[in-house]
């Protein structure tokens, strides 16, 4: 598991784009799509939102949680909060990654919205960050609760965190069979 | 049977497919096998194939869509079959016992038969390797290369937990091993925690792997 | 002739600084220099001032300080760095005069010098640093230096060097002499003080008289005069109730010392004569058409008439005669004292009649006024009446509301001969309501509401694409948008020349057009025609004859329409061929078009009066739709009527129309101001089908339609408008689809949605016509809705209402499954009944088949919907490919897997029903029925849930392929013993077992009989049954069933024979 597959399965997640052609539905293996009618906004997987923008097949209706606006209330809650907040979207960042490389003639102030989605990034990776130094340093507790992180973000933290506690589970259970 | 069977969409295999996917990837040890899916989902995609050859007009949008799906689960596939293929490389006798146990046990199978059948090749010619290189040099009392076992105590994983009213998880303590902290399994709850404490409640299929 | 200015010229940086510049006049009278902060002296020569001759820029120091004093010399306040140590000097320098440059430097200051004057032995300055500095020319080093409480403003000295007056920012005026640093008078409160100064702060310039005898100080709502040696604040000031709020800023007094100008932050220049105290103009000083506060002024030398100004903006103009008054036709009743009198442009009551009663009255209304003591200090002023003190005479006759205040003043002037005075409500002349103007349905009008213009805005937007219509500086632009690029790409027009400001599309073809500018020109239309047989000329154009002006331009698969403001309808063919001219009776308000038909929206009758939510009494029309039916072909032949007028309604009294349309199918639809949709149906009949209110989140939002669909599915698009009644181009608007919705009572109950499908359903009927397509789903989904609302009525125990709905049944299918369910629930009673009715209602049917008249005015066909692009994919062999059904295989399936897999593909398939390809499949799989029921094979037939009405979850949404799969994997694989053997078990559905029992055993029994009956009738069940294939088996074995016991026995017996 690595960003790379973070980004395979944030393709499988649903966008609406508005076609510029015609089309009876399709039947793929994974599911059904369509029809497709000129004009009208229609559900389709991002893998196949990214293929049809690609071809100039279609037009990209920005989700709503990716307006500036709500990205900067998403900030402004997540600067509250100290625990996570949770995001519109299992796949955040990846969708967002996505639409502001792939689809960024239909994103207005492109620029804005990836320092933003960055800002929140860092928000998030700070807490991230402290609240799992924090765990490292006490031997208590083996478990974290950690509601609303992202795959992504636990993507991103895994190696170091897994190795870091494996250690310090055998240390724990050196420790434990020495004693009795 | 057949009846207790509904009868299952291509779309929920592919779901599941990517799920096994998706546990395998972050499990540390081998998950059971979901092979039927992968056989299940070569069908599908040879079909389509078929299909595809017969249509005239190849630059229609549908048929790309249609190979751009393919080449996916082909990639999804192929990842899946390569993750437990690595895995079983890693340990192949072990994991036969274990899968052996696990049938005494009836439980589902660790390992398909594909798989079964190319552990135990995989397992008898590292054993031979190694007996050729190594182990017949060495004097009887010696000749044996020990089986690692796996220790799945030290792992930790990330769960989210699906379903509703999944009992509380009983997490070891670090300070006292003997006692326990439990744990309240609401549905979206995400927890890292030792592999062993959520095992039985990922046989179940009550939580997943993150 | 009224006072003048001249050109602005801009000086200095040109306006782009706001800061004071200051203005001298040189001694020779025939140039005057200004100043600002850019360290430049520009001089300009008065009499060459406005034929625009270019002034001469001196470049003095660095910086200077917005004020300067030229008497022989040319002395400044200027900043400069020394070049070596870099450090900034501020001095008082004198400045030769060519070349013009810094010659003596006089004084040196810690900060800004704010102010300078110059008298013939003297120097004066003041500086930001709260300071004054004073000394003779000869010996400037030898200076008295006075202290202040504020920076000091503004400084002069008196014409006969006694003097010294100063101004400073503590809003006060201070007195000194010449020589000496005893105050010698001191006064407050002269305006508002404030900290820093700059160009929105007063100046507080100061001036002698040029005797000396009186020192004038600008101060707040006027110009004060000071008595020499005395020293007293006069009480009467310079001033007019006008400017009682002004701040006064600069003043300038000519030479001949008559005249005191004035200029004040708000940029009004007054100019008082100084004898009189009578303010002589008064004029407003606008930069670039806003008012500019006055910065200095200065009169010309040789002429009292012309005054130098300078604003704040670093504009300089002269004021030529600026003495003048405007030219007023003085009554007869006037004196010439009286034409002295200021003649500013806000003199709405200014004309105050001579009469004695009013000279009286301004002298002695005794102590309310605060002018009476100006009439007492000055003889002269009996005569020149202040407008202020007639104001507030008049004010006092009365205490009502200001307006009717003014009005009352403005009418006792006109006739001031002691008439009574009006009073009551406002007096408006009655104008009587204008038609609304026409706008085109789609398009977004060229006013907003509010009436200022669109610049970029929609010609319209409907379900094909969009027309833009973009202005910028550059030029302005038509751009043609299809929301299908396979119709056509984007397309761009020019049109500064052309200048459509109206157009339409459709698949087939675009048109503009546009309004003639000019009363002999007249309109054009363009049409490009996309599907032209004729790749090189794609657009032609046409003019309207002149006077025939186009209101708007539609266009359909096979005519291009023009309305005209005459009301005619012009038809073009598609190429370019005039077909008809049509003329319409009636107000343009809105048109639409499809296939051969244009409907035109006209109010009705004239103007209705009623009272809104305000209680205002509003005007509101009635609207009627006529309906054309234009033939291009074969118009001879037609003899029967081929227009239609139906009255339009709007909702509530009140409401206007906003959109019209037509469906996919041709049949008329239109959206009112309240966001209610109505189609009209084939039988002339207005429907409400969809709610654009209820939708709305917020008053401000608006539905805008964009279409209305009839296939295949019922539904209507719309833009969303936030905040705005139509899509502005920048909102970047998306359509929302919804379903047609009818407005049923209750909408949350089970019983009204069904109601509401049933009417639904029955509107979908009549649309489709008796023979369309879909007529035999329609009827199928009518009794399921019927059969539910039946049960739901039993179960509420209503008995009466169940009977009575059998009536609303469209098929005699229907009602015998209804008879069917109350025999089932032994409700004998309610069976007779039913039956009853069932078969009255049978006789009604035939009799009214007979007699059904054709209508009068042919429906648009149903031919003319868009061909679909499933297909255009069907003729290019493009299949429809889909993954086919799964089931898991288990390690060890007691079945053949493969087997199992194909069987079962072979029975998915069926479900792409329009594919030619999956044809023979299905009749294999038919046949195989056929077989199966032949050999008697022990499978019970279970009814499909489809065809079971009576299933407790009334569960009919199973498409019908599913349910052929259940039967055809029931009846299926013969080889597969085993699972044909599990599928005995009961099925999940619940099957009336009286039904299955019968078949059961009768299949058992009359398998062969059943056979027999069926190869005998096939033809004719065959030519009974209209429907699906698969529907056919069910239908057949029905039909057997229906028979009596004794046909059943009869068939068996011809079995057996055999």
């Amino acid at each position: 598991m690595d960003s790379e597959i973070c980004d395979f399965l944030a393709g499988d997640e649903l966008i609406e784009v508005i076609p510029n052609f015609t089309s009876g539905s399709i039947q793929l293996i994974g599911g059904d799509m369509g029809p497709f009618e000129a004009g009208l906004p229609v559900e389709v997987p991002l893998w196949i939102g990214i293929n049809l923008r690609k071809r100039m097949k279609c037009v990209l209706k920005v989700p709503n949680w990716l307006l500036i606006d709500c990205l900067k209330d998403l900030i402004t809650l997540e600067n509250e909060s100290n625990s996570l907040l949770q995001l519109p979207s299992l796949h955040f960042f990846e969708i967002a990654h996505i639409v502001v490389r792939d689809f960024k003639e239909d994103l207005q102030d492109g620029d804005q919205v990836k320092t933003l989605i960055q800002d929140l990034w860092d928000k998030r990776e700070a807490k991230i960050r402290s609240s799992t130094l924090k765990f490292l340093k006490q031997s208590t507790y083996k478990s974290a609760q950690m509601d609303n992180i992202q795959q992504i973000e636990i993507t991103q933290m895994r190696g170091p965190l897994i190795a870091a506690t494996r250690n310090t589970e055998r240390l724990l259970q050196n420790k434990h069979s020495t004693q009795n | 049977m057949d009846d207790n069977e509904d009868d299952i969409t291509p779309a929920q295999v592919v779901a599941d497919m990517r799920t096994a996917w998706h546990s395998e990837s972050v499990s540390p040890c081998l998950l059971q096998s979901r092979l039927e899916l992968v056989h299940c989902l070569v069908d599908q995609i040879e079909e389509m194939d078929k299909n595809l050859m017969t249509v005239q007009d190849r630059t229609h949008i549908k048929v790309s869509l249609h190979r751009l799906e393919l080449q996916r689960l082909n990639y999804m596939i192929n990842s899946y079959m390569r993750l437990r293929l690595k895995k079983i490389e890693e340990n192949p006798i072990f994991l036969l016992e274990k899968h052996k146990e696990g049938i005494e046990k009836n439980k589902p199978p660790l390992m398909s038969e594909e798989e079964l059948k190319f552990a135990h090749r995989f397992a008898t010619a590292q054993t031979s390797v190694f007996s050729s290189t190594i182990t017949q040099h060495l004097p009887a009392s010696l000749a044996r290369v020990p089986v690692p076992s796996e220790d799945l105590s030290v792992e930790r994983v990330f769960i989210s937990v699906e379903s509703d009213d999944v009992e509380d998880v009983a997490v070891p303590e670090g300070d006292d091993p003997n006692s326990e902290l439990l744990l309240p399994m609401q549905r979206e709850n995400i927890y890292f925690l030792p592999l062993l404490s959520i095992l039985p409640a990922l046989e179940k299929n009550q939580v997943r792997l993150l | 002739m009224a006072p003048r200015f001249s050109e602005l010229r801009e000086a200095h940086s040109g306006g782009e600084n706001v800061t004071h510049v200051d203005l001298a006049i040189a001694p020779d009278g025939k140039e005057f220099a200004t100043c600002s902060k850019d360290g430049s002296v520009w001089v300009w020569k008065i009499d060459s001032f406005n034929d625009l001759e270019p002034p001469a820029i001196h470049e003095v120091a660095d910086g200077t300080h917005s004020t300067l004093c030229w008497r022989e010399h040319l002395y400044m306040g200027v900043t400069t760095t020394d070049l070596v140590t870099n450090i900034e000097k501020r001095s008082l320098s004198r400045l030769s005069a060519d070349p013009m440059m810094i010659d003596k430097t006089l004084m040196l200051f810690a900060m800004e010098i704010n102010s300078i004057d110059v008298s013939k032995e003297y120097i004066v300055a003041v500086c930001s640093d709260c300071t004054l500095k004073k000394a003779p020319l000869a010996d400037t080093t030898n200076y008295e230096k006075i202290e202040f409480d504020g920076q000091p403003l503004s400084v002069a000295i008196d014409p006969l060097e006694k003097f010294v007056a100063v101004t400073c920012t503590d809003g006060t005026l201070s007195v000194y002499p010449v020589v000496g640093i005893d105050r010698l008078a001191h006064f407050e409160r002269l305006f508002r003080s404030f900290g820093d100064i700059g160009p929105r702060h007063t100046r507080a310039q100061v001036r002698w008289s040029s005797d000396g005898s009186f020192l004038y100080v600008a101060t707040q709502g006027s110009v004060r005069v000071v008595k020499v040696d005395e020293w007293e604040l006069l009480n009467a000031r310079l001033s007019s109730d006008e400017l009682k709020e002004e701040i006064f800023s600069s003043l300038a007094l000519s030479t001949s010392g008559k005249y005191l100008a004035a200029g004040t932050l708000n940029g009004k220049i007054c100019i008082w004569e100084t004898a009189t105290k009578k303010l002589i103009t008064m004029t407003e000083h606008r930069h670039k058409g806003s008012l500019m506060a006055i910065s200095s002024l200065a009169f010309d030398p040789a002429n009292d008439s012309n005054l130098c100004m300078a604003d704040i903006k670093e504009g300089v103009s002269i004021l030529y005669q600026a003495l003048d008054k405007k030219e007023v036709p003085a009554p007869t009743n006037f004196s010439r004292v009286q034409a002295d009198l200021s003649d500013d442009e806000d003199n709405v009551i200014t004309r105050p009649r001579r009469s004695k009663f009013l000279a009286d009255e301004a002298m002695g209304s005794g102590g309310n006024s605060p002018s009476a003591n100006f009439g007492n200090e000055d003889e002269n002023t009996r005569m020149s009446v202040d407008l202020g003190a007639i104001k507030r005479q008049f004010g006092q006759f009365d205490n009502l509301e200001d307006d009717i205040d003014s009005r009352e003043m403005t009418m006792g002037r006109s006739n001031y001969n002691q008439q009574p005075v009006y009073s009551g409500p406002p007096v408006v002349t009655f104008k009587p309501p204008i038609l609304p103007k026409y706008f085109p349905s789609g398009g977004v009008p060229e006013r907003t509401t509010d009436g200022h213009k669109h610049k970029n805005r929609y010609l319209k937007w409907n379900r094909f694409g969009v027309i833009r219509y973009l202005k910028n500086d550059d030029g302005c632009l038509i751009e043609i948008e299809y929301h299908d690029v396979s119709i056509s790409s984007e397309i761009s027009i020019p049109n500064d020349e052309t200048k459509y400001t109206m157009g339409d599309l459709c698949a087939k073809a675009i048109v503009l057009a546009n309004r003639p500018k000019k009363e002999d020109q007249s309109s054009e239309l363009l049409v490009i025609n996309l599907l032209t047989w004729d790749r090189e000329k794609t657009r032609w154009n046409v003019k309207l004859p002149v006077g025939e002006i186009a209101v708007d331009v539609l266009v359909t698969d096979t005519l291009i329409a023009a309305l005209t403001e005459k009301g005619n309808i012009r038809v073009f063919s598609l190429e370019g061929t005039q077909r008809q001219i049509i003329s319409h009776a009636g107000v343009l308000s809105t048109s639409a078009a499809f296939g051969d038909t244009v409907a035109i929206v006209s109010p009705f009758g004239g103007p209705q009066w009623m009272e809104d939510e305000s209680d205002e009494v509003v005007p509101f029309y009635a609207y009627q739709v006529t309906i054309y039916d234009i033939k291009q072909r074969n118009s001879h032949l037609s003899d029967v009527p081929l227009s239609k007028t139906v009255p339009l309604p709007v909702g509530k009294p009140g409401g206007k129309v906003f959109w019209m349309g037509f469906t996919n199918r041709g049949n008329l639809v239109s959206m009112d101001s309240s966001g209610c949709v109505r189609l009209l149906s084939p039988s002339d009949l207005w429907i409400p089908i969809f709610d654009g209110a209820a939708r709305l989140m917020s008053i401000s939002d608006s539905i805008w339609p964009i279409s209305i669909i009839e296939t295949p599915k019922c539904e209507i698009r719309y833009a969303y408008c936030r905040g705005s009644k139509v899509p502005l181009m920048e909102m970047r608007l998306v359509p929302t689809t919804d379903k047609w919705e009818l407005p049923v009572c209750d909408k949350g109950s089970d019983k009204t949605k069904l109601e509401g499908e049933l009417l639904l359903n029955e509107l979908k009927m009549t649309l489709n016509g008796i023979v369309g397509e879909d007529s035999q789903t329609l009827i199928n989904e009518h009794s399921k809705a019927l059969i539910q609302l039946f049960t739901l009525a039993l179960k509420m125990e209503r008995e009466g209402r169940a009977v009575e709905l059998t009536q609303f049944s469209v098929s005699s299918k229907a009602v015998q499954a209804l008879i069917k369910y109350a025999a089932k629930q032994n409700r004998g009673f309610l069976v007779d009944k039913l039956t009853t009715l069932g078969n009255e209602l049978q006789e009604k049917n035939e009799e009214d088949e007979g007699r059904r008249r054709p209508s009068t005015i042919s429906r648009p066909a149903p031919v003319l919907v868009e061909t679909r692009q499933r297909d255009a994919d069907e003729i290019r062999g493009f299949p429809e490919i889909g993954p086919k059904k799964v089931v898991l295989k288990k390690r060890e399936s007691a079945f053949s897997g493969e087997a199992t897999l194909m069987a079962l593909n072979r029975s998915r398939q069926p479900q792409h029903q329009e594919d030619g390809e999956n044809e023979k499949h299905l009749d294999e799989v038919t046949q195989h029925t056929d077989t199966t029921l032949n050999t008697q094979a022990p499978v019970p037939y279970t009814d499909t849930p489809k065809a079971n009405p009576f299933s407790k979850n009334g569960d009919f949404t199973q498409p019908p392929s599913s349910a052929n799969s259940s039967l055809f994997e029931q009846l299926d694989s013969p080889w597969d013993r085993k699972r044909a053997r599990d599928k005995e078990t009961p099925s999940s559905t619940p099957q009336p077992k009286q039904a299955r029992l019968a078949f059961g055993s009768s299949n058992k029994e009359n398998a062969g009989a059943y056979g027999k009956w069926y190869s005998a009738n096939e033809v004719r069940l065959r030519k009974d049954f209209r429907g699906e294939e698969i529907d056919f088996e069910k239908f057949c074995a029905q039909s057997f069933r229906m028979l009596t016991p004794a046909q059943k026995k009869e068939w068996k017996a011809r079995v057996e024979q055999e």
